[in-house]
């Protein structure tokens, strides 16, 4: 396949800057029960590729289905790049690498009968409505993926890597009367089909949760000093800070350069982040990005400082900075976007009862069911909240979303707790109508001053 | 490709070894061409194909789909394997009906030329930029077609072809602790994208979000832009779903024939619309599609359903089935969904309301609790309005209330005037009142 792409290549890397092929071949299982039922069982597999090629700063992308018309398909992306080149082509410079990457599973899900997997869904299924009579609506699923993708460029890079993901999860409806609460829970593992073991001890604890969620009252709405759990304040630092490290919002905007300036204070100086795609068996890992390049873990805030950033090769030549290896592509349908991989708060120095006690009136909020952000806007919701009342964990409340600004919030920041956790939740993040693999990680975090919205 | 060829022989390979099976082919070709930033970024084009086949054995549904045209003689063997675990099939396959024909194919528009868009895009940023040279511009164009071949053994044999043209414009203004994002688009089956609205629009925008106001938590009368009210809305189709109703989870399921939202309130699903994108004349499981009320004066008229949870309600099939890109087992989707509008002018009702908000476009969208109807949202772009005006844009500031109740005691006003959103959604001004109003 290598070779096959190679020579593609070859024939018209003269008329372009840089060319690029990428093919990629999966198959997948997923199994869903919905309600009473199974609702579906499907083992999609395919196989695709692109084209990518960049002619003075302009860029050409053919994606398609059929590897057997190569030819046709690249003249198509270097007349597209031709048409949109007017500067000049500016990618970092990296090493043509030549790698091949094996997944090494633990467990492996091909191996495991497909009877086995929907027996497995079955259990939780049944164990999932039989744990409240409140429940009314019940989702479980479980996903395996298997994929490899080449990649050869015209610079040298010669490819060939491994992919792979198991999930299982599962979400409930509790109901009374009119009203209805949700809670759900997902274990994931890149290499270990039993992590689907896992998810059990959960079934209660979160169907127990949803229905508690019912008799809980929503809180009133104001400015709270609030302490994010764990996965709650991965996701925050993921949303509200990540994505504005992402160079390609910054790069060809002077005024976000400015605010985004690398030495610039954003919070105290016990405040560390990192991006790490080189983490061992994270949800969001992985050896090479999407144009090639060796992935390294990146600082983006140190000692309280921004201190770096996310790149692809353009980003990182156009500001003359280090590529990092974040360029990244959901499947052969997409050109890489600057993405983040496993983004996390390192760990302070508090203790959760530090950071409890003297709060008079605030809000603990756990886990999270999503996050949006506008760069200097964000709004996520936890799964469930707590309020805290004279230094104590209170009442359970309902239907709580935080909201703040991106600056003021990190500035906040009051407290790191000592318990940071890795590997939380296997997280899909989007961007530009891409979804990828990410994962978040935090130890407890204290700010004050956060929005919460409320009846 | 030889479509119906391989689809036949898939067919009939299907046949012999299930009591029932369908055969779904899909091709498209579409481009694109982006600006990023004010700058002509990239050009590009997806050739896609799809192959699903779907069968029933022993009462049992299973599916099967490739974009792999080589490995077709294995989908037999995967659906029949995935089978034995499928769910119950209690539906039949569509026979061949009488079609209602709605124009969504123009075979002119996959040949417009990059060269047209790049020119358009350019003329757009110049345009924004004599508005104000510090906005960044993103602006895209994609447009191609999509043809799908549909056989059963029920002896259904249907070709189905659309075109499709989606037209964005953002505008992005970053001052220190400022930045606003502002977008326009619309979506259709030919080139009758009026360019020029979406630019003025983003240009409005920018206008009206020129300066800051502050507004105290409270409750106040929003008015929610044809855009917003679909953040709203989205709870009652969530609610309206067949699926969502068999499955227990819709808050409507037991309010068939009864008035439970206001008695203005009507909302129509018409997938019969020339050049809308929600248009067609089947559905993607080949049952013809029909003009259906889902609400009408307040009252809830019909759930929308696709094959399996038609039979699983006992309920007549509406033609609502949508599948997703694996060409797996369908749900429910809607297809072009037309709120009616009201006896008021929107400028008549701006100028009525003496302290409130107009929201343009929220952060946070999909987050809540989808059965309930408890929304709370942030509002990524929003004004406030004193004594019938709009004085500036309001940040930090979220909303929040229960769509079913809002709807049923808390609409105001609707606007005579209705405008697409999208390609498939055509929508007034809608306000509701008290909205709960949280400010940073």
């Amino acid at each position: 396949m290598l070779n096959q792409l190679s020579d593609a290549i070859a024939k018209y890397k003269k008329r372009v800057d840089y060319l690029e092929i990428r093919a990629e071949e999966s198959e997948d299982t997923n199994v869903q029960f919905r309600g009473k039922e199974m609702e579906s069982v499907s083992q999609p597999f395919g196989h695709g590729g692109c084209v990518r090629a960049l002619y003075k700063g302009g860029w050409g992308f053919v994606s398609f289905n059929d590897l057997t018309e190569l030819s046709s398909k690249i003249e198509e992306a270097v007349s597209q790049a031709r048409l949109v080149g007017c500067e000049k082509s500016q990618l970092a410079r990296v090493e043509g690498v030549e790698d091949d990457v094996k997944v090494t599973f633990k467990n492996d899900p091909r191996k495991v009968a497909l009877k086995d997997k929907v027996g497995q869904m079955q259990d939780y299924h049944r164990q999932v409505w039989e744990a409240s009579s409140l429940v009314s609506d019940v989702s479980v699923v479980y996903s395996d993926g298997f994929s490899r993708v080449y990649f050869v460029s015209s610079q040298g890079a010669r490819l060939v890597q491994e992919f792979s993901g198991i999930m299982t999860g599962f979400s409930v409806v509790a109901r009374e009367k009119d009203l209805l609460q949700r809670n759900s829970a997902t274990v994931f593992d890149q290499y270990d089909y039993s992590i689907v073991e896992t998810l059990k001890p959960k079934i209660n604890e979160r169907v127990t949760m949803a229905a508690d969620l019912l008799k809980a009252k929503s809180m009133k709405g104001g400015n709270y000093t609030v302490i994010m759990d764990p996965v709650m304040a991965g996701t925050f630092i993921h949303e509200a800070f990540g994505h504005l490290s992402e160079a390609d919002h910054v790069y060809e905007n002077k005024e976000l350069c400015r605010i985004m300036k690398l030495g610039r204070r954003v919070g105290s100086a016990s405040l560390n982040v990192v991006d790490e795609p080189t983490m061992k068996d994270g949800w969001g890992s992985y050896d090479y990005d999407d144009e090639g390049v060796k992935s390294t873990k990146t600082y983006l805030i140190k000692n309280g400082i921004l201190s770096g950033r996310l790149h692809s090769r353009e980003t990182a030549g156009k500001m003359g900075e280090t590529p990092t290896g974040n360029a990244r592509a959901a499947g052969f349908r997409s050109r890489p976007l600057v993405r983040m991989s496993n983004t996390y708060i390192e760990a302070g120095k508090a203790s959760f009862d530090d950071m409890l006690k003297d709060i008079k009136l605030g809000v603990y909020a756990c886990s999270f069911i999503g996050g949006y952000t506008d760069r200097e806007m964000f709004t996520f919701t936890p799964r469930w909240a707590f309020m805290i009342r004279n230094g104590q964990l209170a009442e359970l409340v309902r239907d709580v979303k935080l909201t703040g600004n991106v600056f003021k919030t990190l500035d906040n920041i009051e407290m790191i707790g000592n318990d940071l956790r890795l590997k939380v939740e296997p997280g899909m993040c989007g961007k530009g109508g891409q979804h990828i693999m990410v994962d978040t990680g935090a130890p407890h975090v204290r700010i004050k001053n956060i929005t919460i919205a409320g009846q | 490709m030889g479509n119906y060829t391989l689809a036949k022989k898939l067919l009939k390979q299907a046949k012999t070894k299930s009591t029932a099976a369908e055969v779904v082919c899909s091709e498209g070709y579409t481009r694109g061409v982006s600006f990023e930033h004010s700058k002509l970024k990239i050009i590009g084009a997806k050739h896609s194909v799809l192959v699903g086949l779907r069968l029933i054995k022993n009462g049992r549904v299973g599916v099967a789909a490739t974009n792999d045209i080589r490995r077709i003689d294995d989908l037999v063997g995967k659906a029949l394997a995935v089978s034995e675990f499928g769910p119950e099939a209690l539906f039949e396959f569509p026979k061949a009906a009488e079609y209602q024909e709605v124009a969504v194919f123009d075979s002119s528009v996959k040949g417009i030329s990059e060269k047209k868009f790049v020119d358009l895009g350019h003329k757009i940023i110049n345009d924004i930029h004599e508005f104000n040279p510090k906005i960044l511009c993103h602006v895209d164009f994609g447009w191609g077609e999509g043809r799908s071949l549909l056989l059963n053994t029920s002896g259904l044999e249907v070709e189905d072809k659309a075109s499709s043209l989606d037209f964005s414009v953002l505008g992005d203004w970053v001052k220190e602790g400022d930045m606003l994002s502002v977008g326009e688009g619309k979506t259709s089956c030919r080139e009758d994208v009026d360019y020029d609205f979406c630019v003025e629009r983003v240009k409005e925008k920018f206008s009206q979000a020129k300066d800051t106001a502050k507004i105290k938590t409270g409750q106040y009368p929003v008015i929610f832009t044809p855009s917003s009210f679909g953040s709203v809305i989205s709870y009652i189709f969530t609610a309206l779903s067949g699926k969502t109703v068999v499955k227990g989870s819709s808050k409507l399921r037991d309010k068939l024939g009864q008035r439970v939202f206001d008695k203005d309130f009507s909302v129509i699903d018409d997938g019969l619309i020339d050049w809308k994108t929600g248009s067609g004349k089947i559905d993607d499981e080949g049952v013809s599609v029909k003009k259906l009320f889902l609400i009408k004066k307040g009252e809830v008229k019909n759930f929308y359903y696709d094959l399996q949870s038609a039979a699983q309600a006992g309920a007549k099939n509406t033609g609502h089935g949508v599948r997703g890109a694996t060409a797996a087992l369908g749900s429910p989707g809607l297809h072009n969904v037309l709120v009616d509008g009201g006896k008021a002018s929107y400028k008549s009702i701006l100028s009525g309301i003496e302290e409130g908000i107009l929201a343009e476009d929220f952060l946070g969208v999909g987050q809540d609790n989808p059965f309930n109807g408890d929304f709370s949202m942030n509002l990524a772009l929003g004004y406030k309005i004193e004594k019938g005006r709009i004085v500036g844009r309001l940040k930090d500031t979220m909303i929040a209330g229960n769509a079913f109740e809002l709807l049923d005691k808390g609409l105001r006003a609707l606007s005579q005037e209705r405008e697409w959103v999208g390609g498939s959604f055509c929508c007034p001004y809608v306000v509701l009142e008290p909205v709960a109003v949280v400010s940073a």
